[in-house]
């Protein structure tokens, strides 16, 4: 499975740069910086994505006190921070140019600043607790409380926000069709490099863990 | 407790022992806060301390300060509170009274709310007292529209403490102990800072009046939210 996950990202890796680089049309006004916009948009989606696999493998978990679904929640969740930082990061670079300030307290970049705080202080938890299943109840516990307070966050937000005065407000982007399936490409491949990471994550984690049971045994 | 065959109702004594535990963890647990001086005492101390740093940091009586200073008490209080909620279930760890507590026969919702209850008592304790100090440091002029503050307190307090026992809960089994805490409690409750923050300053403001309501509402949503969930999952928190 995983093999094949793989095979497939590599032609569908160069058709992304492809299309991003070659394909799509230069914007007028952007210029070429806007081109990073395929990427930013593709990881923040994959990013939720992530964490919406986490909440679900975490109830699971919970559920059934099955140790693979824990190993799935926090695999899952270690891309998801990833992804998450790597939005964020494209997203200060396309900023920079085009809106003069690396961030802006608009209400998604706060919110998803509050959902990358959420998912690294899930990871730390995870890093600091002795093995055992305390530790993955505990955190499946975490990831279903973090996944709650999401839409909590958005609705406080953007209410904050709005009080204040927003001095750029957010994008607005009329796309051009090649720049559509730029985009649709873009969001595919990367929802295709996190089902391999994600793969090759848990496989490594259960061989870490059989490799372990039977140390353990010896 | 004696064997009971299991097709029997439940007898009064069994219904009743869950509140009973509730009630019993709330007194020693008040007793211990107000009688230590690691305490309720120390907290209230550190909370006044943060409440001057900011002070000292700023320039006394500068306008920026002013017009943050509703942000700077509920710095304050989370800090403290923070503090508090972090001893919830360090004694019963220590000498693993914890296990005892989860032996128990009775639904573990009630231990969690016993010390739901202590914590929600004693941060409102320490809003009471750090708010006079609050008043005196930075010169806020007390308008009719104080009364709202009756109203924000219990509501954070509701909030800070839901999320906060439950963490605190969490936090026991982790190597960074008070600090597990902090960073798991602060992230998820920025919803309730910024609710009372808002609301804080528009009922200190001279000359304002109250609009935006909708900040109750949302720490309404977030105490509903919170308490319920915490009180389904606090099951898989105690105990191994």
């Amino acid at each position: 499975m995983r093999f094949v996950l793989l095979v497939l990202l590599y032609p569908a890796m160069i058709l992304t740069l492809y299309c991003a680089f070659i394909f799509a049309p230069t914007e007028a006004v952007m210029g070429e910086v806007q081109r990073i916009f395929y990427f930013h948009f593709s990881v923040d989606l994959v990013c939720f994505l992530a964490f919406f696999v986490l909440f679900i493998f975490s109830i699971a978990y919970l559920a059934t006190g099955n140790r693979k679904f824990d190993i799935w929640a926090s695999s899952s969740g270690e891309i998801g921070v990833l992804f998450g930082t790597l939005a964020m990061v494209t997203g200060s670079i396309w900023a920079k140019p085009v809106w003069n300030t690396w961030w802006t307290w608009d209400p998604r970049l706060t919110t998803f600043l509050i959902l990358w705080l959420i998912y690294v202080a899930y990871l730390l938890l995870r890093a600091n607790m002795a093995e055992s299943d305390k530790k993955y109840k505990l955190s499946a516990v975490f990831g279903i409380l973090g996944f709650i307070d999401v839409p909590i966050v958005w609705m406080s937000i953007r209410w904050w926000r709005t009080i204040h005065p927003v001095v750029i407000t957010s994008k607005s982007i009329n796309l051009d069709p090649d720049m559509k399936t730029t985009m649709f490409v873009a969001l595919g491949t990367f929802t295709l490099l996190y089902a391999v990471l994600l793969n090759f994550r848990v496989r490594q984690r259960k061989l870490d863990y059989e490799i372990t049971a039977k140390w353990m045994e010896a | 407790m004696q064997a009971t065959p299991p097709a029997a109702p439940p007898s009064q004594r069994d219904m009743r022992i869950g509140p009973q535990t509730a009630f019993a963890i709330l007194k020693k647990d008040l007793l211990l806060e107000f009688r230590g001086k690691e305490g309720f005492l120390s907290n209230l101390f550190f909370g006044l301390l943060v409440l001057l740093l900011f002070v000292f940091t700023f320039d006394p009586g500068s306008e920026a300060l002013r017009q943050g200073s509703a942000a700077v008490f509920w710095i304050a209080v989370a800090f403290a509170a923070v503090l508090t909620l972090g001893r919830t279930f360090q004694r019963e760890t220590e000498d693993r009274a914890v296990d005892v507590l989860s032996l128990l026969p009775l639904d573990p919702a009630w231990i969690f709310l016993g010390k739901l209850l202590t914590n929600f008592l004693v941060i409102l304790m320490l809003m009471l007292l750090i708010f006079p100090l609050f008043v005196v440091f930075f010169d806020v002029t007390l308008t009719w529209r104080c009364w709202l503050l009756a109203a924000i307190c219990p509501l954070a307090a509701v909030g800070l403490s839901s999320v906060g026992t439950l963490f605190a809960a969490v936090a026991e089994s982790s190597r960074l102990r008070q600090l597990a805490l902090s960073i798991m409690m602060y992230p998820i409750s920025i919803p309730v800072l910024i609710a009372a923050v808002q609301l804080t300053q528009q009922s200190i403001k001279p000359g304002g009046q109250i609009e935006n309501w909708h900040w109750l509402t949302l720490l309404f949503i977030f105490d509903a939210v919170f308490l319920a969930a915490a009180l389904i999952i606090f099951d898989y928190v105690l105990g191994d």
